[in-house]
């Protein structure tokens, strides 16, 4: 376990740094990165399976 | 009795309230209206703002304060419901086509992967000393997406909108400079001329129609925070794709977006006041929205150099077009298209850049979407 208050020691130019906020940051890069890729992974699926049941190619009902 | 010259001193007033800092804000209103006009950057967006940056510095101003209009119009249109950028997202969602998308889906992931900057920023902003609400709202502005920038910071209560504004919008402009700089520091000459063949496939009414309706149920399921965003724009697309709302569909993408772009700029300059504005943290706020454009387009070109690593290699990636996953539509696909065609003047990369670039449009959305959410959590 890392120990965030080591690294808060500091002061930042904008203000004190807060090792909690640090933390809160990777886990928002983690299950902000995660989340985005799960959202597209799963329109990328409903885009397939879309273009495979709706005939995609066969210019049935193509624009 | 007054003397002769204290019955003019109403004329000398507003001068005597001048301060260095308006002094500032009105260098700075100019900037970005040089920059409209001579430069031709985000026009539509940098000259409302710019004027409105001088409108509310001019001192004891009457568009301020509780009967000032422009004041008025960022609590009713922004404040209190976020409803001008919502709006403008009708018009937005109205003029894109996600046909090179829905053609080549695979392109969705890199909308993903170039929202790396966002998440990047704001653990720079934290290591800088921002508190975290004003650190989420800074790295939104790697969303390249002003309309969600602002939502973003204005629901985040950050007390940096302004400056968050002017960068998101400025930095997209300045995407042609930004994004060749970083693409060519993280790629090799032979990575940037790796042709990529368009075999375009057809896609169905059906698909076009469906997608907007579902991408906002997926969207809405799982970062609730995002429907607002999501919904706005899909509607728009709707409207576009159904093929019966024609006339909608142009009011959409012209005089509704036209609308709201007029008066969006010259709302947005009421968070441009000298007193707000004029301090490091704001200079800051800009360096790390730089910051953010940078990382998204590194995030995207990575991304992309992996993927190579798996596909054959008559299927390989040209990396430039993973950085074309930002939202900053459709500057950035038109970039990697020109930088393509400098490297190998064969290399037409732009339908490519264009479904990755549609797909950044998805990915900013709910990547802004997704920090609300976890920020509820995060902020409490």
């Amino acid at each position: 376990m890392l120990n965030w208050n080591l690294l808060a020691a500091y002061r930042g130019p904008a203000g004190p740094v807060s090792g909690e906020n640090i933390g809160a940051a990777l886990r928002l890069m983690g299950l902000g990165m995660l989340g985005i890729f799960i959202v597209m992974l799963l329109i990328y699926l409903v885009v397939y399976l879309l273009n495979k049941g709706t005939g995609r190619g066969n210019g049935k009902d193509d624009d | 009795m007054l003397k002769p010259l204290d019955q003019f001193s109403f004329l000398i007033r507003g001068f005597a309230g001048i301060t260095w800092q308006m002094l500032v804000m009105w260098v700075i209103g100019g900037l970005l209206i040089w920059l409209a006009v001579k430069k031709d950057f985000e026009p539509a967006l940098l000259l409302p703002m710019g004027f409105g940056a001088i409108l509310v510095n001019l001192p004891y101003t009457g568009v301020l304060g509780d009967s000032g209009i422009v004041q008025w119009l960022y609590r009713t249109g922004i404040g209190a419901s976020e409803a001008m950028p919502l709006l403008l997202f009708v018009g937005i969602g109205a003029m894109i086509d996600f046909g090179p998308l829905l053609s080549n889906p695979r392109m969705l992931l890199f909308g993903g992967a170039a929202q790396f900057g966002i998440f990047f920023t704001v653990l720079l902003a934290v290591l800088l000393g921002f508190p975290l609400r004003d650190a989420m709202s800074a790295g939104v502005i790697g969303a390249a997406d002003g309309p969600t920038s602002i939502l973003v910071s204005q629901t985040l209560k950050s007390s940096y909108t302004g400056a968050i504004t002017v960068a998101a919008y400025s930095y997209m402009a300045l995407v042609p400079i930004i994004q060749p700089f970083a693409i060519r520091l993280v790629t090799t000459r032979k990575e940037r001329k790796i042709r990529m063949p368009y075999r375009p496939e057809s896609v169905s009414k059906t698909t076009k129609i469906l997608f907007p309706i579902l991408v906002t149920m997926i969207a809405g399921l799982i970062a609730p925070d995002s429907i607002a965003l999501v919904g706005f724009l899909m509607f728009g697309n709707l409207i576009r794709e159904c093929g019966k709302l024609e006339s909608l569909c142009k009011t959409a993408e012209g005089p509704l977006a036209n609308l709201i772009t007029i008066f969006l700029g010259i709302t947005i300059a009421f968070q441009m006041q000298a007193d707000k504005f004029v301090r490091l943290d704001t200079v800051l706020i800009m360096a790390l929205g730089l910051v953010a454009f940078v990382f998204d387009t590194v995030g995207g070109v990575l991304f992309a150099k992996l993927l190579n690593l798996f596909l054959p290699a008559d299927r390989k990636i040209n990396p430039m077009v993973g950085a074309a996953g930002i939202s900053a539509f459709p500057m950035s696909a038109r970039v990697i298209q020109k930088m393509g065609l400098k490297e190998d003047n064969q290399n037409h990369l732009l339908m490519h850049a264009t479904g990755a670039n549609v797909a950044g449009q998805i990915g900013s959305v709910v990547a802004g979407g997704i920090i609300l959410t976890i920020a509820k959590s995060l902020l409490h």
